[in-house]
């Protein structure tokens, strides 16, 4: 959602055409989104808020093996991965989480972060992959993420593929223990994507 | 702007009401009759004009009003503490009773549920508009009914006045072309919610909060709602599937879409499968045929949520398989390479706003009861708004 008294204003063009989206809050609020879905509450409370990674210092030394492991689900050839990461707290999740989004931005990766509403983020987020070679949603503290939320957060158009077939979808969630993920991975078998786990240790 | 042709339709409401209705019924009217054919203060006011003269010229001149009546309408009051009806400068009452006076169609439009809202007595409401009570009203409750009210009510008013006929024949045959601006204009306050999307739809999901509050009783981690059942979940993807496999019909969209839904019956292997490609064929031809494409689609959906329903009750497998299908159509449905898509929002008075260009705006929630005391409400779906050369 936007802060009150301000201006969302992305303007970009595509192969689409051009995409305008201005969004004006002179009292209230407003979460603005182009090329993706919102899944919004009865009660004007967003299920989860998607948006744009933002540039975090980035860690290359952090945890050298586990950084070389989510390297490599990211190259690998699956259109679509899902890996659920995890370990105790204090493990570096979000930095190695961090550190991977960043690379993954500067190879022309789309990098989106996914948090459960409500919540706030910036303005409007223009979330279209335009010509990125693939796209990561990062969803931190997934284990507080009720399934059916991640579930539904697979339909998004976000994760819409583009004609050539070629776009690659990496999700990665993040949690304290991995007692979610086989009842999640049940549920996402009808994707058939590639699904794995990684555990961080202490 | 100065040579538009004259508006039809006036929306007559109050703002602290039942925004959400309001906002569906002036969304889908410009979805039928076209922008210029409807006429609600918030939208079709520009900034800066002297707006009473308007609105009486406007309630006089469009041959149908409809007053919109949520649970507020007849006990809203003034911050004096009086009943605003009873004020003769209440512009609600002051519209109505021009619009009466010139003979026009005024139709109650009934916000709610039975038991929430009525047309009022004869008695609560003042002399000027007393024959409004009178007239035949009609009912937009929440809910999955109103995919049949509200192209209903279309369909009536299409019936009623013979110029909106035309317009209506007029907007379902106009296609965007390359080169061509689409705006959309979308305004929310009175503490409101706006959903709106531009190509894009908005659903209304209005079972999944009920669902959740008797469903399977699991802990609510996110946020301070239950986990939503599994079950519903199917049901918005069972809704949202149909929806976007009817918009399809007569469409350029229609055969990727048509493949999609063969194969997700096929991987689904129930009784009667084979026979579904003849089925779409034999729908999408009574679309393609019909004089009301809208009219004929919306009467299509409820038959095709019911076989999606049934499919994923049969092979839970094949849910994702339901959101392949609307991925499918929302590519087929791009806009055209070179169209400029615009959508402007203002946000006002404690309002809030979830807009999405380029993808659906999905509301959950049972739209009548809201826990917090603003309801949910629904605008604009694909692409319309008005269009500028």
């Amino acid at each position: 959602m936007t802060d009150p008294a301000s201006d969302g204003d992305p303007e970009l063009t595509d192969a689409q055409g051009k995409f305008e989206q201005r969004i004006h809050v002179e009292n209230g609020a407003a979460y603005g989104v182009i090329g993706a879905d919102l899944h919004v509450w009865g009660d004007g409370t967003p299920l989860y808020l998607l948006e744009n990674w933002r540039n975090q210092a980035a860690d290359p030394t952090c945890r050298i093996s586990d950084l070389g492991s989510l390297r490599q689900w990211r190259r690998d050839n699956a259109s679509l991965a899902v890996r659920w990461l995890y370990g105790p707290p204090g493990t570096g999740k979000t930095r190695l989480a961090d550190t991977l989004a960043g690379e993954s931005s500067a190879d022309n990766w789309k990098v989106v972060v996914a948090t459960p509403g409500p919540g706030t983020v910036p303005e409007g987020q223009d979330l279209r992959l335009g010509k990125a070679d693939g796209i990561i949603l990062i969803v931190d503290r997934a284990d507080h993420w009720p399934a059916s939320y991640l579930a539904l957060l697979l339909t998004n158009a976000l994760f819409r593929r583009r004609p050539d077939g070629r776009t690659r979808t990496r999700i990665l969630l993040i949690g304290t223990t991995a007692d979610d993920w086989p009842g999640l991975r049940h549920k996402l078998s009808g994707e058939q994507p590639a699904t794995s786990s990684q555990r961080l240790e202490p | 702007m100065a040579d538009r042709r004259s508006h039809l339709i006036f929306i007559s409401y109050r703002g602290s009401d039942e925004n959400w209705a309001i906002e569906l019924v002036y969304a889908r009217m410009t979805e039928a009759f076209g922008d210029d054919a409807v006429f609600k203060a918030g939208n079709s006011l520009r900034f800066g004009e002297d707006f009473p003269p308007i609105l009486r010229k406007e309630a006089a001149s469009c041959p149908v009003m409809l007053v919109c009546i949520g649970p507020a309408w007849l006990t809203a009051t003034a911050p004096d503490g009086t009943r605003r009806l009873d004020s003769p400068e209440d512009w609600v009452r002051e519209e109505i009773a021009t619009s009466l006076q010139a003979g026009n169609y005024v139709v109650p439009v009934l916000l709610g549920n039975h038991n929430e809202v009525s047309v009022p007595k004869p008695d609560q409401v003042p002399e000027s508009i007393r024959a409004m009570v009178h007239r035949q009203a009609w009912q937009l409750a929440p809910g999955r009914l109103l995919g049949a009210t509200v192209p209903m009510l279309i369909d009536r008013l299409a019936e009623l006045v013979p110029e909106l006929a035309e317009r209506r024949r007029a907007k379902s045959t106009a296609q965007p072309a390359s080169g061509t601006t689409m705006t959309q204009h979308n305004e929310v306050g009175g503490n409101g919610l706006l959903g709106a999307a531009q190509a894009g739809s908005v659903y209304v999901n209005a079972g999944s909060a009920a669902q959740s509050a008797t469903g399977d009783g699991g802990p609510a981690r996110a946020g301070r709602r239950a986990d939503m059942p599994f079950e519903s979940e199917l049901t918005t993807l069972a809704e949202a599937a149909a929806v976007a496999l009817v918009t399809a019909m007569g469409t350029n969209a229609w055969t990727s879409v048509r493949d999609a839904v063969v194969a997700v019956f096929r991987r689904g292997g129930t009784k009667g499968h084979d026979k579904i490609g003849d089925r779409l064929d034999d729908h999408a031809s009574l679309v393609f045929d019909a004089d009301d494409q809208a009219g004929e689609r919306a009467a299509l959906e409820p038959f095709w949520q019911l076989r999606f329903r049934e499919l994923v009750n049969a092979a839970p497998e094949c849910a994702p398989y339901l959101a392949e299908i609307i991925r499918v159509r929302d590519d087929a449905a791009r806009p055209a390479a070179g169209t400029h898509l615009e959508q402007h929002t203002t946000v006002r008075d404690s309002g809030r706003a979830f807009v999405a260009q380029g993808g659906n705006v999905i509301m959950h929630g049972d739209l009548a009861a809201p826990p917090s005391g603003t309801t949910g409400r629904a605008s604009t779906p694909d692409g319309s708004g008005t269009e500028t050369a």
